[in-house]
């Protein structure tokens, strides 16, 4: 989290780490070096002497609590085995002799790691994260090193997008390469024309619209700010919303006639769908109806056509598929109107 | 709720209805329907006592309105209420007197195909068989004029050529926006229907 | 839609009783009643819900002379204020006094709502209007508590519930207080009595026996 600004420190604290593991690998050689003589001893006296021995496992007893009651402990039996053998002794001294080295590399360990620890400065904190790793209550659960490895994530995230930017950068993935499309001029001013048109003249529009129709009523209403939402009721055959933004046709949904776009609490509602397979049928070819009469620079004709497309759905139940004179393919009425003609078809006979 | 038409869909002599049933059920699980749970519709009549001019009044139930139930007078007049209206009948037991042995019922297999209901459902009166009722519901139109050919072409592929007209009690309202109570009127007809035929039939033993 | 298998007609009905208390209160006073009632009762945050009903009782009595005395009321009430909601039908019967340990009115009582067509279809039943009035007033509840505070208005001219046919019967408004529970909860008294004497001596309110009205 901050690498540079405590260098010294966290050399420091490296060198620290050193010191310590050093001393607990001389510590580690203590004791295998005590266990090492004891169990020499042990051997040797059990074979001699019953009595002895128990006295030699209840000093390993002692040997094993501390350090300093061993030494003496083993001094003690070196004096009291009177009976040892020459060898033996020798034996015992070379064992003495590695276990004053080691404890001495010890004491030289931890006057080292003594020194080191007196500069450490006090770590200072500079995020809640640190604090966090510090918190005891929380070491049991997993957030601190979750913060980790999403921190660790993040950065290798944020490599990986520099690399792909990079090599991206290098091909241009424009689709067509032709520099009277990809003009940034051209796009700004073909864009505000079905956008950006006043709301009010968005409501006038729309109440010509619903003027003009006679068999649908067609409401505006702005819940979502400055986005129109039109609602359209079809004879009694369906509903729709169609949102607005500007002049353009965003979204489109389409109902039965006894569902409600209204949630509980009065608010309208965009998103959910019809319950009836023949809506959300319908539906799917709106939103293609009001792709296929997109017309960025004539907004209103765009409207006009999609809206009397839509009137077309006045005959849904009623009229028969204009290929096969049927009414039902796959127990559903014809739910597709052809775009120019507004001729009934089934979604399975338009080819 | 959208429009249904319901048929009597006769059963032919020398086979039991249980048979005729299964047969209808297997036709409509081939056209692809699926089994939605059971419905149960019933009516039980009330007959006036004391009054100046006599009053025949059905209460109906429709397990597809579970909260709801139908009073229907003989004019085709029709309340929907709650289905507490039968403790209010319980309080005007010394005005309209349940008609004994009149209970008639109609349950069966619910189907879904597409955007459609299908109900087959033995009648019994009084516990014992009478006939069988198709009920077929388009749910997503509310006008019977506009979506009765669609539903024509479905009906004959399950009933055949009963289904060559509307129902009798459906044809004066096919230009109204349908609600519950014309099925129930239908189911009433039919029950009525099947009624007077027992009646019929009982002085000839 | 999955099972309801059980024939609507054969579950049972829970007899309901309706635990009654009544009072009067002047007009004049009443803006002080609602100020306490307010402050009693839940929803003290909100204003007071008001109502604007009209009511109409209609009667089926039997034709034969021996029973002639004999008749059922159905009490059929819609909101003026609130044309989507629907009518209902409300059967009270014979009210009891019982003896002094029993603190408030009990009578049977079955409300049942119904659709908008309900008028025509009693008459036809045989039933025949006996009497109309409109209700306005305000509503409260406590816990399982009903207060309804209001006037009783005259229609004028039969039919038209206009607020200029209307003509408000006496000088004061009816106070009510009541739960609707099932046969038999006796402990529902003992609260009623408890939340009435809070509201004295701005108003009384008593177990009142109609039939010695009459």
């Amino acid at each position: 989290m901050n690498h540079e600004p405590v260098q010294t420190p966290t050399e420091l604290i490296q060198a620290s780490i050193h010191l310590i593991q050093k001393l607990r690998t001389g510590v580690g050689q203590v004791f295998k070096d005590l266990s090492d003589g004891i169990s020499e001893h042990a051997d040797e006296n059990s074979s001699k002497e019953e009595t002895d021995s128990t006295a030699a496992s209840s000093s390993t007893k002692d040997a094993a609590k501390d350090k300093n009651s061993t030494i003496s402990s083993q001094n003690q039996k070196e004096g009291s085995g009177t009976e040892k053998s020459e060898d033996q002794q020798e034996k015992h001294r070379a064992i003495l002799r590695t276990l004053k080295r080691s404890l001495e590399t010890i004491s030289h360990d931890f006057s080292d790691l003594e020194k080191t620890g007196g500069h450490l400065g006090p770590v200072h904190m500079l995020s809640n994260i640190d604090y966090l790793s510090l918190d005891p209550v929380d070491k049991n659960t997993v957030m601190h090193p979750q913060l980790l490895q999403a921190y660790k994530w993040t950065n290798k995230m944020h490599e990986l997008a520099n690399q792909a930017f990079t090599v991206l950068s290098q091909n241009s993935l424009k689709r067509t390469q032709s520099p009277f499309f990809t003009s940034a001029k051209k796009q700004k001013g073909s864009l505000p024309v079905a956008c950006l048109v006043p709301p009010v003249a968005v409501d006038t529009f729309v109440h010509n619209l619903d003027q003009s129709n006679v068999d649908m009523s067609i409401s505006i209403s702005r819940p979502l700010g400055s986005c129109g939402v039109m609602q359209i009721d079809l004879k009694r055959t369906l509903r729709a919303v169609v949102v607005l933004r500007g002049l353009m046709i965003e979204w489109v949904k389409v109902k039965g006639f006894d569902e409600t776009f209204k949630t509980e609490d009065g608010q309208i509602d965009i998103w959910s769908s019809s319950r009836y397979q023949v809506f959300q049928k319908i539906t799917d070819h709106a939103e293609a109806a009001s792709l296929h009469y997109y017309a960025p620079a004539k907004p209103e004709i765009a409207i006009k056509s999609f809206v009397l497309w839509l009137e077309g759905f006045s005959t849904l139940f009623s009229a028969p598929c204009h290929k096969c004179g049927k009414h039902l393919q796959n127990n559903m009425p014809p739910t597709w109107r052809d775009f120019r003609s507004r001729e009934p078809f089934h979604d399975v006979c338009r080819m | 709720m959208g429009v249904s038409c319901v048929y009597d869909y006769p059963v032919p002599d020398g086979r039991s209805g249980a048979q005729v049933v299964d047969v209808l059920q297997k036709q409509v699980e081939t056209m692809g329907a699926y089994k939605t749970g059971n419905f149960h519709i019933d009516c039980e009549t009330y007959q006036s006592v004391m009054l100046n001019s006599p009053k025949t009044l059905h209460i109906l139930h429709n397990s597809e309105h579970p909260a709801s139930c139908f009073a229907i007078l003989d004019s085709g007049n029709t309340l929907v209420a709650d289905t507490l209206f039968n403790g209010l009948m319980s309080n005007l037991k010394n005005y309209y007197q349940a008609r004994k042995g009149a209970k008639i019922e109609s349950k069966g297999q619910r189907y879904q195909l597409a955007d459609f209901v299908l109900k087959i459902g033995s009648v019994s009166l009084a516990g014992s068989f009478k006939g069988i009722l198709v009920e077929v519901e388009y749910s997503p139109s509310l006008v019977a004029m506009e979506c009765w050919n669609l539903m024509k072409e479905l009906l004959q592929s399950i009933v055949g050529n009963i289904a060559e007209t509307p129902p009798q009690t459906l044809k004066p309202r096919m230009d109204e926006t349908f609600t519950p109570t014309m099925a129930m009127l239908q189911y009433l007809e039919h029950f009525n229907n099947f009624r007077n035929k027992a009646a019929m039939s009982q002085p000839a033993r | 839609m999955e099972a309801a298998v059980l024939a609507p007609s054969l579950k049972s009905i829970a007899p309901q009783q309706e635990y009654l208390l009544q009072g009067s209160i002047l007009d004049a006073h009443r803006d002080v009643l609602l100020h306490r009632l307010r402050g009693l009762c839940d929803n003290a945050e909100n204003s007071p819900e008001s109502f604007n009903d009209y009511e109409a009782v209609y009667m089926l009595r039997n034709s034969s002379t021996t029973q002639q005395s004999q008749f059922v009321l159905f009490r059929v009430r819609h909101a003026l204020d609130r044309p989507d909601a629907p009518a209902h039908i409300r059967y009270l019967g014979q009210a009891e006094v019982g003896d002094r340990g029993r603190h408030t009115l009990v009578r049977a009582c079955l409300d049942v709502a119904c659709s908008p067509n309900v008028r025509d279809f009693l008459m036809e039943m045989g039933f025949r209007l006996d009497h109309d009035y409109v209700a306005q007033g305000f509503f409260f509840h406590k816990g399982r508590m009903k207060v309804t505070v209001y006037k009783i208005f005259k229609l004028q001219q039969p039919g038209k519930t206009d607020q200029s046919n209307l003509e408000p019967l006496g000088s004061s408004h009816l106070v009510e207080l009541s739960v609707v529970a099932p046969l038999g909860q006796e402990q529902i008294g003992d609260d009623m009595k408890n939340f009435a004497e809070q509201l004295k001596p701005l108003v009384s309110l008593e177990k009142v026996d109609h039939r010695r009205i009459q």
